[in-house]
């Protein structure tokens, strides 16, 4: 009985809020009115007849007031048109135009200001337009609300502004295109969790896993497109965009420094950028060592730098992989502890 | 202006009635720089007045709040999740993999030294295993959050760290996406721990970058601070063993609830956290100082931060941020019967704020700085302000304490209208604790209540209850002249008469 009575209690209080708001089938939909006369996002997704709250914010830094109006399918022009009124019943509108294609108008709010409502998205599916009705505003200040359909890119996406999809395709090829030297931790195929991926100068590039310590992979041509990771919860592993020549193999027990004694584990302790090229350090047991990878003459070299060695050490450079001191042993190279402050392994590339 | 709404085809619902502009509190945003993501894991403030983020596509960013512009600090960094300025060339921050200390050695105003301070925890390559902090004690040591793995991925070929015998075995999670989501998922456990120190708080000593496994039972403890009593407090966040979202103060070898992290424990001997009774659990476990209801307080509790003096009336309370509504909520504390627990209510709720509510650092103005993200969840992005500029007067509760039999609260304002003040409600309820993601409102009953003038004040009332104190319960107030009606206090302790 006791039970039924909570159960009673709770759906009466569902019930009241079902009244005082209209029930959200979706996430709430922020946008931005931002500088330069923009929604951000520019592009909106919604399910056919899905309500959402859409929260509009003007953080237009230039103290412009905007709205925000959503309009039918396919009248971006006729609103574009009715919006140039400068009218007392416009001005008392907050200058959402007395239009039969306007679907739903935010008030007019000012910077730093915004407004939110609730609005059910149109059972059609199709591709809708908000638009900033302020007088002068609507020829650029636009975005487009896909309601079931999916959005394409943005730079390719012909329903929003030409000034972004430009700015899209901009952003798209610098993130292609890396300033050389640059470097990024993520996730990456073919190495450990904790990966560095790094844009060298000469179209080189490598992937160095700062968990075991040692050179993954090498590559040329470009780096790796981060595109796809903006906005996401960084799940993804990114790749190399260019041709992978040299691969270390082994697994996470398989270390650069190799001493003979199983139980060493390097212990990482991060990097100096010399020329915005990082130079890792970690300890190995006894050991300071030192990676520094660079381009030279078109190949990567590696340059490797051990204190403290007493004894013979044990260098990992599997295949191709030449070295200027020491004596090939399998996949590793044993140099002297005379030799060990100054190793270079050289990487060819094809 | 209803005619805008009533087209066939089209169901365009009423404006939500709301003042833009809070009576007290002006909200403005920082304008980031174009050409990068704008969602922001960490802040602060370093010496020079000078606002420094970092932001989810691994970069440091220097605001100079005189001249409005950014400068880019460092670069290349994972998911950096929280940022500690330590002085005006130093930060220290936390990424997925490691806290670094990153420092400009050579004063062109460009870090060139990433020190890894610590790196002593596992990742399996799952994407939940975030990293968030710092939080730096007065001693200038660190505390980390380490999130636990999520059963919407499994883990990656090559992990870091030591693997968990205990449970399912390592090659099940080598499986595709598509044969984990059909069924193996579900003997993982909604969150697991398989790799060191995942669901705990850890410390790491700022000199040697030794690291202190502090406190376990956390399932995504995104947020860290220090509270005005100089205690650790740890936000969690709405799941399995998770009743409802929560705040707690944190003290080292206690454990808070949530059981993956359990088998990291030393000298653990339990069960496979999969298959941990729940009655064992709560005996053991320490429950929160205050609870953030569901849906009506918050679902995404972010970063707690102690209030300065000369932010509204609130100097010595806390603000914590909340992703998942245009919210920041403030937070009363107080100590009953040696235990902390205390209240929560919106302090500002839409007013022009983003959803997303991150991070939050005070500048010398006393103007709290908000850094927005969602990392894909619901939140927002970019940098907001909130300034105390306009301190107009308003009304809202200040205070609120416990009493043997009810409660005594303090407005800011003097309350002119005692009929609306009786018009105020309350009503109790608790929450389950178990495996199962989140938990209803259990045992929920109204409670009828009466205000009296204390020594005839305008501002200070008791509240008398017509029903006897329960232990582990949230009440949850609409106290009718408050700006913010909504407050909820978590009741764990009573005070004796």
């Amino acid at each position: 009985m006791r039970h039924h009575l909570i159960i009673t209690t709770i759906a009466l209080a569902c019930v009241s809020l079902l009244q005082a708001e209209p029930k959200a089938t979706g996430r709430p939909i922020t946008i931005k009115a931002v500088d330069g006369l923009q929604f951000d996002p520019p592009q909106a997704r919604m399910k056919p007849g899905q309500t959402v709250l859409f929260r509009f914010l003007n953080r237009d830094s230039n103290d412009m007031p905007h709205n925000l109006v959503i309009i039918k399918e396919g009248a971006l022009e006729e609103i574009q048109k009715a919006s140039m009124q400068i009218t007392p019943e416009a001005i008392a509108r907050g200058y959402v135009p007395d239009h039969e294609a306007v679907i739903k108008g935010s008030k007019l709010i000012k910077a730093d200001e915004g407004d939110e409502f609730y609005f059910t998205a149109p059972e059609e599916k199709g591709v809708y337009h908000y638009v900033c009705t302020y007088p002068g505003h609507s020829s650029i200040m636009y975005g487009a609300l896909y309601v079931g359909k999916g959005a394409p890119k943005l730079h390719t996406d012909k329903n929003v502004p030409q000034v972004v999809r430009n700015q899209a395709l901009e952003l798209e090829n610098a993130k292609k295109n890396v300033a050389r030297p640059f470097m990024r931790r993520y996730f990456m195929t073919n190495a450990g969790p904790a990966a560095i991926g790094v844009a060298l100068p000469g179209d080189q590039n490598y992937c160095w896993d700062a968990g075991n310590c040692r050179l993954r992979y090498a590559w040329t041509g470009d780096f790796i497109n981060y595109g796809s990771t903006s906005r996401t919860n960084g799940s993804q592993q990114v790749s190399p965009s260019g041709k992978v020549y040299w691969t270390g193999g082994g697994d996470n027990l398989t270390y650069t420094i190799s001493t003979g004694d199983d139980s060493l584990k390097p212990d990482f302790k991060g990097y100096q950028l010399i020329n915005g090229t990082p130079k890792y350090t970690y300890h190995f047991g006894e050991l300071v060592v030192t990676e520094f990878p660079q381009t030279q003459d078109k190949a990567l070299v590696n340059t490797i730098s051990v204190q403290n060695a007493s004894a013979p050490i044990k260098v990992y450079a599997k295949g191709n992989v030449t070295s200027n001191v020491g004596t090939r042993e399998g996949d590793y190279i044993v140099v002297n502890p005379a030799d060990a402050q100054n190793i270079q392994l050289t990487f060819p590339a094809q | 202006m209803n005619k805008f709404l009533s087209y066939v085809g089209f169901i365009a619902l009423s404006l939500s009635a709301q003042a833009v502009k809070h009576p007290g509190f002006d909200v403005s945003s920082i304008k980031i720089p174009t050409g990068q993501d704008p969602q922001v894991g960490g802040l602060d403030i370093m010496p020079n007045g000078k606002i420094v983020a970092t932001f989810h596509e691994g970069d440091v960013r220097i605001y100079d709040p005189e001249t409005k512009q950014w400068s880019l600090f460092a670069s290349g960094l994972h998911e950096p999740l929280g940022l500690v300025a330590e002085d005006d060339h130093t930060v220290v921050i936390v990424q997925r993999p490691e806290i670094t200390r990153i420092s400009d050695t050579d004063g062109d105003g460009v870090a060139d030294s990433y020190q890894c301070l610590c790196d002593d925890f596992g990742m399996s390559g799952n994407y939940h295993e975030f990293s968030f902090g710092p939080a730096r004690d007065a001693e200038g040591n660190f505390y980390l959050s380490l999130n636990v793995a999520s059963n919407g991925a499994p883990i990656r070929e090559e992990i870091r760290g030591e693997w968990l015998e205990l449970g399912l075995a390592r090659e099940k999670f080598m499986v595709d996406r598509k044969e984990w989501g059909a069924g193996i998922k579900h003997e993982a456990g909604r969150m697991y721990s398989r790799v060191p120190y995942r669901g705990w708080v850890v410390k790491v000593d700022a000199k040697t970058g030794e690291m202190t496994p502090w406190a376990s039972g956390f399932r995504s403890p995104n947020g860290l601070g220090f509270g005005p009593d100089g205690e650790l407090y740890v936000s969690d966040n709405q799941g399995d063993w998770v009743g409802t979202s929560k705040l707690h103060q944190v003290k080292q070898g206690n454990f808070y609830g949530h059981p993956a992290s359990l088998p990291w424990t030393e000298g653990y001997e339990g069960p496979d956290p999969v298959k941990a009774d729940a009655k064992k659990l709560d005996e053991i476990r320490t429950p929160a100082a205050v609870w953030f209801t569901q849906s009506t307080m918050a679902n995404s509790p972010s970063q707690p931060i102690t209030i300065p003096e000369g932010f509204g009336e609130f100097g010595g309370q806390m603000l914590i941020g909340e992703m998942n509504k245009a919210r920041i909520i403030r937070v009363i504390l107080e100590e009953v019967n040696g235990v902390t627990q205390g209240a929560c209510t919106p302090l500002i709720d839409g007013h022009g704020l983003d959803m997303g509510v991150n991070r939050f650092v005070f500048n010398e103005k006393n103007e709290l700085i908000i850094g927005h993200e969602h990392l894909s969840w619901p939140g927002g992005e970019g940098m907001a302000i909130v300034s105390p500029a306009n301190n107009a007067p308003y009304q809202d509760v200040k205070t609120i304490n416990i009493t043997a039999d009810g409660f005594t609260v303090e407005f800011l304002q003097d309350v002119e209208d005692t009929a609306e003040l009786a018009k105020s409600t309350l009503v109790r309820y608790t929450f389950d604790y178990h495996h199962h993601y989140g938990s209803a409102q259990r045992e929920r009953e109204n409670i009828g209540l009466t205000f009296t003038p204390v020594d005839g004040s305008k501002k200070k009332f008791t509240v008398s209850l017509d029903k006897p104190h329960k232990e582990d319960f949230c009440y949850e107030f609409n106290i009718t002249p408050s700006y913010n009606p909504l407050l909820c206090y978590t009741v764990r302790e009573i005070p004796a008469k």
